[in-house]
């Protein structure tokens, strides 16, 4: 998916639900299914408004509601929206009991981080995964932790890496540099210091020697080149950065989960810590000493803003990136252009930029 | 079968030849000298050695910070055999030519430029006899050798050695200066002449024979590079970053890309050999390649890169084939 639309926006948290606000109407519905060759049933059409109209919903009261029950609200609004996208993207209901995933130490942590969510059976977690992260087969039993979840959010990596000193991230943010002969991409070898062997980070990054070069190490950089004709790998954060994702080793099998999948695993466990063990999450948000806290509240804000772009940019098949940019103006000036005029060998020496009109 | 596929073939003689190994070590020491710094600009395979090592006392004087390290006796023979046996392949690829126009086969000489007079050596062993024939043959018909004695005989041209000499090498140098995308301009107006023209003709035949000299050449780098290497230098997908300027020209193919250099590929010079691999869907790209020109890069912060322009080497190890067969 590496069509970027952009959307200019004053407002990218109240348009991303504008955007995806057309599909609680049935005849946009019909249109989307149609489109792609499915049969529009009633129900179904009922079914997909009704989610996107509940998601929006339950987001907006995550937004008005203290942190003692807005991850659960977000959880809600984010099982829902997967619920109406994954009707459209399969063009029928999908047929899920259970959330697919438990939290079995719950009652015993010390720290948000040391919650673990263990896959189970067939249930939204993995027909989730199956429409929203093509290959992620996630192995019954094998335990996931919060650690492993929050590390694995580009937007929340310097966080995540001031919060636990030890931890290793999951993402690694990458350069793009763009020259006038060619582009290319570069990982800082800062960004690799919590690796205690950085070239098993890259080894462990999923189709890396499919989309690059064989990673070229300078004193200061990892530089990347894209092979020709190859897809792309790699995410984008919220503020358009690229990162590449260590994949997840569970029992030696290799897992790289989309940012959709992630989030939703993280909203879970909040949700279900919030909920259902009130005695530890209350004294948590309340008197946390730690620091966990800051980190908690930046992934339920990371996911209120950017969870539900991420769906709709599956919706579209494209990568919607909201940006605040004059409209209107087509700048000349640049350097490009003038590069441009003199290869063309017209002449604009003399002509002031105001005499231009 | 084709010139080509025949130089393949004889190029893993080479590889088999007894001399080989000891060439080669000799060759790679060199290479990583100053020697090896001076020979790469002569662009004549194993005779750059051999001239850097004539011209040494000339060079340290004007290069007062080099010091030549001189070559053993033992080395120069190894070399002088290598290269005089190099001269016997391409006399004999051009017998029709030279029992036919004597005069031209300095002309399309590649070494003809160099004053170097090979001392009295041995033949060499890179080639055997019969592989060395089977060679000759092969070249015996190409097009250009056929397209210059035929074009002579249709104009009644009449050159001495020395001007078939100069006008051979204007017009080489000419094609070359226009680059790989472009055809030379006032090659393209000769074109547009008729084609029984004198002008015409006369350019045919300074054409077939600058052709004829190219594909020696090209010939000799593949069993100079055969010398050094098991494999020609290849670019795919593993290495290249980039394919730019593609033209397709009145007088061969070009190409430019970009590349990393590393484990499978480090340095192209220019003149080495070099195959291409690489789907480009809608317009696929021959495989055989001479670099023409080289630019390489390498910071801190941008890793390095190395950008070829390439001129593509035909069926008959032609790099002007274009223009053999339009004009």
């Amino acid at each position: 998916m590496s069509d970027v639309v952009y959307i200019n926006s004053e407002n990218a948290a109240k348009d991303q639900w504008k955007l995806l606000a057309q599909y609680a109407y049935p005849k946009n519905i019909v249109r989307y299914l149609q489109q792609h060759g499915f049969v529009h049933l009633e129900k179904l059409v009922e079914y997909i408004a009704g989610c996107f109209r509940q998601s929006e919903a339950y987001f907006i009261a995550a937004e008005n509601s203290p942190i003692y029950i807005s991850p659960l609200l977000q959880y809600y609004g984010a099982v829902t929206l997967l619920a109406g996208a994954s009707a459209m993207a399969r063009g029928a209901q999908l047929t899920i009991k259970g959330h697919g995933m438990i939290i079995p130490n719950a009652a015993n942590i010390k720290r948000i981080a040391d919650a673990q969510i263990i896959p189970r059976g067939n249930g939204a977690l993995q027909q989730f995964a199956d429409i929203f992260s093509p290959g992620s087969s996630f192995v019954n039993g094998e335990p996931w932790t919060m650690e492993e979840i929050l590390g694995s959010v580009p937007d929340l990596k310097p966080d995540f890496e001031n919060c636990y000193q030890e931890a290793v991230p999951y993402t690694i943010p990458i350069e793009v540099v763009k020259r006038d002969r060619d582009s290319l991409e570069r990982i800082s070898k800062k960004d690799l210091t919590r690796f205690e062997i950085p070239d098993d980070a890259l080894a462990n990054i999923e189709n890396l020697l499919h989309s690059y070069l064989i990673p070229e190490i300078t004193n200061q950089y990892v530089i990347l080149r894209r092979k020709i004709n190859s897809s792309e790998i790699g995410v984008y954060s919220l503020f358009n950065r690229k990162h590449l994702q260590i994949a997840h080793s569970k029992k030696g099998k290799k897992l790289t989960p989309s940012q959709i999948i992630i989030m939703f695993m993280g909203m879970f466990s909040l949700g279900f810590l919030s909920r259902y063990h009130p005695d530890f999450w209350n004294p948590f948000v309340r008197s946390d000493e730690t620091g966990e806290l800051l980190l908690v509240e930046k992934f339920i804000a990371v996911c209120q803003r950017y969870f539900p772009n991420l769906v709709l940019n599956e919706i579209q098949e494209s990568r919607i990136q909201f940006v605040n940019k004059t409209e209107g103006t087509v700048d000349l000036s640049t350097p490009s252009f003038a590069r441009h005029l003199n290869e063309n060998s017209i002449d604009i020496r003399g002509v002031s930029k105001r005499e231009v009109p | 079968m084709s010139i080509r596929s025949d130089a393949y073939s004889i190029c893993k003689h080479v590889w088999d030849s007894p001399s080989r190994e000891h060439l080669k070590s000799v060759v790679r020491k060199l290479q990583a000298s100053e020697f090896g710094y001076l020979a790469q600009g002569q662009h004549a395979q194993i005779l750059s050695f051999l001239v850097i090592d004539q011209r040494k006392p000339e060079l340290e004087k004007k290069l007062q910070l080099l010091r030549i390290i001189p070559l053993d006796d033992e080395d120069r023979i190894l070399l002088s055999k290598a290269h005089k046996q190099i001269l016997q392949l391409n006399m004999k690829c051009i017998a029709p030519l030279s029992a036919e126009l004597p005069q031209c086969v300095k002309a399309v000489d590649p070494y003809h430029k160099f004053k170097y007079k090979l001392s009295e050596v041995p033949d060499g062993d890179i080639l055997s006899e019969e592989v060395l024939g089977k060679m000759a043959k092969s070249f015996n018909e190409h097009p250009a050798i056929k397209a210059a004695i035929q074009s002579v005989k249709a104009a009644t041209i009449k050159m001495t050695e020395d001007e078939y000499i100069k006008a051979v090498s204007i017009f080489y140098e000419t094609l070359i200066k226009a680059g790989a995308y472009d055809a030379p301009n006032h090659i393209i107006n000769i074109m547009f002449s008729h084609k029984d023209s004198l002008q015409r003709t006369i350019a045919r035949h300074i054409t077939a024979l600058t052709c004829i000299q190219a594909s020696l050449s090209v010939l000799d780098q593949l069993i100079y590079q055969a010398i050094l290497n098991n494999k020609l230098p290849l670019l795919d997908k593993n290495n290249i970053i980039e394919i730019g300027q593609m033209s397709n020209n009145l007088v061969g193919n070009g190409l430019f890309l970009s590349y990393q250099p590393g484990e499978q590929l480090s340095t192209v010079n220019i003149s080495d050999i070099v195959l291409v691999k690489i789907e480009t869907p809608g317009l696929p790209l021959g495989e055989l390649w001479q670099a023409q020109a080289v630019h390489r890069e390498y910071s801190q912060e941008f890793g390095s890169c190395a950008e070829l322009t390439l001129r593509e080497v035909d069926e008959n190890l032609n790099l002007f084939g274009h223009l053999l067969e339009h004009i």
